[in-house]
């Protein structure tokens, strides 16, 4: 089976800053792998039976190539970055749509596409929903278990209130909670094995229809304070009781 | 006769010439042909099973409770089978002038496609000009997929919302609560996802009455679900995690210890510290947690936290310029010891 994992490349908070349009600027913003995004990645490495494979794939500026690299190390089989200055600004349709041309082109025999629950930046989780419906494809969100039951695969879902178990038909998007052990680290992280790199024109798509045009969604303001308050001790101890108890 | 410059008729025309659109002056402007006639909020009314029925969601009401506050129509969708029948009253005491119900008991178990599917049926029948859902576990899960149905905009997990005759302008929090941006819609439907929470539960309005509007679902696209019951699934443990980072006393892990030992939570370290020697190298945070709260973490734990997983995090820094927080859905700024030894007091050590 190809699992086909999605991985995003997030900027550092407090370097990061808007255009005079409102997107957030990525280029030659000090970035890291999402760490959601890596767990799951390395799950689903961690869980690859013999004849499967390990498709990673992200949306983001060229600089982003070294989180593919490390998506290598870690033991995916291939490893793409969406990567065009057209995408730039693209909100979590525009991303989705990207995505989607990707997967009906390249690797249109995919069994599951398996995602982060969110990510460190937006955090929207938007687009495994946003994507799965692209690809007309069922979608599973709050998986905490992947596993291989007896009439196939099944997703562990937890929606808070309670949990469910269902069968998980190929060609499903799932959107996984990040569980277990530690994260690792790239096995190989110096390999050579080749990242490739699709601009809008590999992925067959318009430029009214990525990036900033291609959003349904525009950010007006954005404001960050300069430096945090400090809280009072007391208010500060009852924040803590009530979110540990 | 007219001397408009741009008329193709040569000043042959009765009606005074016509615009750059090619029709009579004024008339887009007057009609704004190209307007979306897009009208009304909708809201899908989450509900959650009680002992006696069901109840609607409090991030439903709270949805309803600020868009009943603005002078337009307000559409309810309810999906499921006849028990939701009991909810109409408060349905329509919350604000809702129309109530959608689309009436089908296979429904009553939660099928994301199949209720993306009911709401976009509503939402083509009614076009609204907005779309608000609670952000809850279903609300996150159904919206971006309703959203792509539509071909819609969506802002996720918004703490408020405001409107301007249609046109909303919603307000969310990013990067763990430390930026804030107003954002909107470029098309309609305008949809948004409202962090549960951020608005008050209204008062419900007695007496108020509305219409309800049965809608059928005729080849729902359900899931296969194995087993929806809690009994007999072995569910993880959620004890809360305190993380101590390199910043922390010697007194206050003492204290740490204390507080995790009545609270039933669990006490781990950064490397930083554990290097330092102050506590041993076994009790180095593996990294993942449900709830985490990092106390005394300073600029050597940085890429540490950083790497860290959880559903919930809470950081406690002394630094006021600490970029450790990135991921945090709180940044305490304060002195560590002072905030432990407060909790310590309040649990009565």
């Amino acid at each position: 089976m190809k699992f086909v994992v999605l991985v995003k490349e997030v900027p550092l908070a407090p370097e990061v800053d808007t255009d005079g349009t409102g997107h957030v600027v990525r280029e030659d913003v000090p970035s890291i792998p999402d760490p959601r995004c890596m767990r799951v990645l390395d799950r689903v490495i961690g869980s690859k039976a013999e004849g499967d494979s390990v498709i990673a794939v992200a949306m983001g500026p060229p600089q982003a190539e070294a989180t593919m690299r490390d998506c290598l190390g870690r033991g995916a089989d291939a490893a793409y970055l969406l990567s065009d200055p057209a995408f730039a600004g693209a909100d979590a349709y525009a991303t989705a749509r990207a995505l989607a041309a990707f997967v009906t082109r390249f690797v249109p025999d995919y069994g599951l596409i398996v995602c982060g629950d969110r990510t460190a930046d937006g955090g929207t989780s938007q687009v495994p929903a946003t994507l799965s419906r692209m690809l007309c494809a069922p979608q599973f969100y709050h998986v905490t278990d992947l596993r291989l039951g007896n009439g196939g695969r099944e997703a562990v879902q937890d929606y808070g209130g309670g949990l469910r178990v269902c069968r998980v038909p190929d060609g499903a998007v799932v959107s996984m909670v990040p569980s277990g052990g530690c994260g690792r680290d790239p096995a190989d992280p110096g390999m050579s094995a080749e990242v490739t790199v699709l601009n809008r024109v590999a992925l067959g798509l318009g430029a009214f229809s990525v990036g900033a045009k291609g959003s349904k969604t525009r950010i007006v303001s954005f404001s960050r304070p300069e430096t945090a308050e400090a809280v009072d001790p007391a208010e500060a101890a009852g924040y803590i009781l009530g979110v540990i108890r | 006769m007219s001397n408009c410059s741009t008329c193709p008729s040569s000043g042959t025309c009765s009606i005074g010439g016509k615009d750059d659109d090619g029709l009579p002056p004024g008339m887009l402007q007057c009609y704004n042909l190209n307007q979306s006639t897009a009208e009304g909020n909708l809201v899908w009314i989450e509900t959650v099973p009680t002992a006696d029925g069901y109840a609607i969601a409090d991030a439903s009401a709270e949805v309803l409770g600020k868009l009943r506050g603005y002078d337009t129509r307000l559409f309810g969708v309810l999906i499921g089978g006849n028990g939701l029948k009991g909810l109409y009253d408060a349905a329509f005491s919350f604000g809702v002038n129309t109530l959608y119900h689309v009436k089908e008991a296979a429904l009553s178990e939660y099928h994301p496609e199949a209720y993306c599917d009911a709401l976009a049926d509503v939402v083509n029948r009614v076009n609204p000009a907005g779309v608000v859902l609670g952000g809850t576990a279903r609300g996150v899960e159904i919206a971006p997929r309703l959203a792509a149905a539509l071909a819609a905009g969506l802002v996720s997990d918004c703490v408020d919302l405001s409107m301007d005759g249609r046109e909303m302008t919603f307000v969310k929090s990013s990067f763990g609560g430390r930026s804030v941006a107003e954002a909107v819609c470029t098309t309609f439907p305008q949809m948004a996802t409202m962090r549960p929470g951020a608005l008050p539960v209204p008062e419900p309005e007695a007496g108020r009455k509305g219409t309800v509007i049965y809608r059928s679902m005729k080849d729902a696209d359900l899931k296969g679900i194995v087993r929806s019951d809690e009994a007999g699934i072995e569910r993880p443990a959620k004890r809360a995690t305190f993380i101590l980072g390199s910043e922390i006393g010697e007194g206050s892990i003492a204290v740490a210890e204390r507080i995790a030992a009545a609270t039933g939570a669990i006490v781990m370290c950064t490397p930083a510290l554990a290097e330092a020697g102050s506590m041993p190298s076994d009790r180095v945070f593996d990294g993942i947690a449900d709830t985490g709260v990092l106390f005394g973490i300073s600029g050597a734990d940085a890429d540490f936290v950083r790497s860290c997983v959880m559903n919930r995090m809470v950081v406690v820094s002394a630094d006021p310029e600490t970029n450790v927080g990135q991921s945090a859905d709180r940044l305490i700024i304060g002195d560590t010891g002072r905030i432990l030894a407060e909790i310590d007091r309040k649990l009565g050590s």
